[in-house]
This record gives structure tokens, sequence and C-alpha cells, in this order.
């Protein structure tokens, strides 16, 4: 997933304001920064031979990992930020979990794999235009944003931050048809 | 997005690289003196196809333009996440400054 990520730090941004939203997106796309990183050093290949890996970066317990030592940076300054910024961190886990190119590990090299296999039903067209993963990230990034927009009214009447952060993410989604 | 990434390959008597990463498959095509050749990765499988007078290519420049592939690739995977990113954080100034 790719636009559910930003709505998922945004969704945590709203229920705790005080938290950076840079921290928030950093820890809501960490799994991917290091799978970049790894992808790049072939640590982790989604080319044949050895095919798509991404357990260092995306298991289960190295998403907890990363996403700990993470929030342990704000732990001194504000353990509420903490916990937002560890939360955000961890909710890659949850929009990973549902679709995914494999199933995550628990661990790297587990044999013990998490999540649901909807990866081939994801790249399926859909009746409605795109593929059947486009609209579940759709439903994801509306519910998160809804969360956020939300958590907005009940501390400021202005609604055009919201308002211009909703439409930034819902475009991006958009732009992957 | 094309990325023009001459710097980033040696390859002999090179005169430019193009990658075209608009495809969800990337492709480079390599222009040298002694001919051109096109490196696409279909289905992640690497082909080479020939660009007018094609003399060959070792395999040493094909994983040369592989790697700047894989490097580009990279970088545009982190701008996609970074310009969005600046955006959003510009739009929402953060904590003690919303109106």
């Amino acid at each position: 997933m790719y636009a559910a990520h930003f709505a998922a730090s945004l969704a945590v941004k709203g229920r705790a304001p005080r938290a950076p939203l840079w921290a928030l997106v950093t820890a809501a796309f960490l799994p991917d920064f290091v799978w970049i990183v790894l992808a790049r050093a072939g640590v982790e290949p989604e080319l044949p031979p050895r095919g798509f890996f991404d357990d260092w970066s995306h298991s289960l317990l190295m998403i907890v990992v990363a996403s700990t030592l993470f929030a342990l940076l704000f732990w001194k300054k504000d353990r509420v930020v903490a916990a937002a910024v560890w939360i955000a961190g961890l909710s890659h886990l949850i929009l990973d979990f549902l679709i995914h190119p494999a199933r995550l590990a628990l661990y790297p090299h587990s044999a013990i794999h998490l999540g649901w296999s909807l990866w081939s039903y994801g790249q399926e067209k859909s009746s409605l235009g795109p593929n059947h993963y486009w609209w579940i990230e759709a439903a994801f990034i509306v519910l998160l944003l809804a969360v956020y927009g939300f958590s907005w009214r009940r501390v400021s009447p202005n609604w055009r931050i919201p308002a211009a952060s909703c439409l930034l993410v819902a475009g991006l989604h958009l732009l992957s048809v | 997005m094309i990325i023009r990434a001459m710097a980033m390959v040696r390859v002999d008597g090179l005169r430019e690289i193009t990658m075209d990463m608009r495809r969800p498959e990337p492709t480079a095509n390599v222009n040298r003196r002694a001919g051109g050749f096109r490196v696409s990765f279909q289905n992640r499988s690497r082909s080479v196809e020939p660009i007018k007078s094609f003399v060959g290519v070792t395999s040493k420049e094909l994983s040369r333009v592989e790697s700047a592939v894989g490097t580009a690739e990279a970088i545009q995977q982190l701008l996609l996440i970074a310009i969005p990113a600046l955006i959003l954080i510009l739009v929402d100034p953060g904590p003690g400054k919303r109106p």
C-alpha cells in the first residue's frame, strides 16, 4: 500500500496533534525505507531466481523492532508523541497484513507466515474499473482520513488544513489507478 | 519519470543512458558510439535488444546498467514518499502551530 500509509500517519496525527507529522510519516513508511535500502543491497531481492523476499524489512518482529527503536527517540521528550510514533510504525503491519506481494513472516526466515494472501485477488480487475487492491486500499484511506478529519473538528473549526491534506492523499491514490 | 543517469553508468563510448521509470517495469536505453542497446525488465527478468548499429554488449556493461536501473528505482521510490510527505508537512504545520 502507498497512499494508505500517508492516511495512517494523518489519522494518528489527528489523535495525537503534538506528534510531528514528519515523524509519523517516517514511522509509517519505515519498513519501506528499510526495504528500499535492503533491496538495493541485494539482501531483499524481488527478482528471479531468488524471488520476492522482504522478511528483514516487513516481518512482524522487524516492524515491531524498527517502530520501537524509532519511537524511543521521542521517549524522553514526550511519551505521548513516542506512543503515537510507535502506533504509526505498527500501522504499516496492519495495512500490509491484508494485501502484500508475499505473506508477512513472523520473523526473518521464519516458516510461519501471517496475513491474508489476497495478492492475486487484489491484482484482478474489479467490475468498477481499478483492481480489487485499489478498492481495498481506498476503503482504508476513507476510514483513516475520516478519523483524521473528525479528530481535527474536535480541536479546531478550521477545515481547510484537513481538507487540503485529505485531498492530497486522495489525489495520490487516484493517480495510482 | 525519466531519469537521465549518465553519471551512474560507466560504459565504454557511452553517449547517453535514459531510463523510463513510468512503466511498471523499467527500461534503460543506452546510446554509445559503437551502437546502442535497450535493457528492459519485463516480468522482472532482463532482456536486451539492439538499437541501430548494435555491435554487442559485454556482461560488465550489462551489470553496470542493471545497477544504475536499480539505483534509479530506489531514488524514484524514495521521491514518491518524500515529495508528498513534504507537501503534507507544509500543509499541516505541526504541534503548537495549528490555527
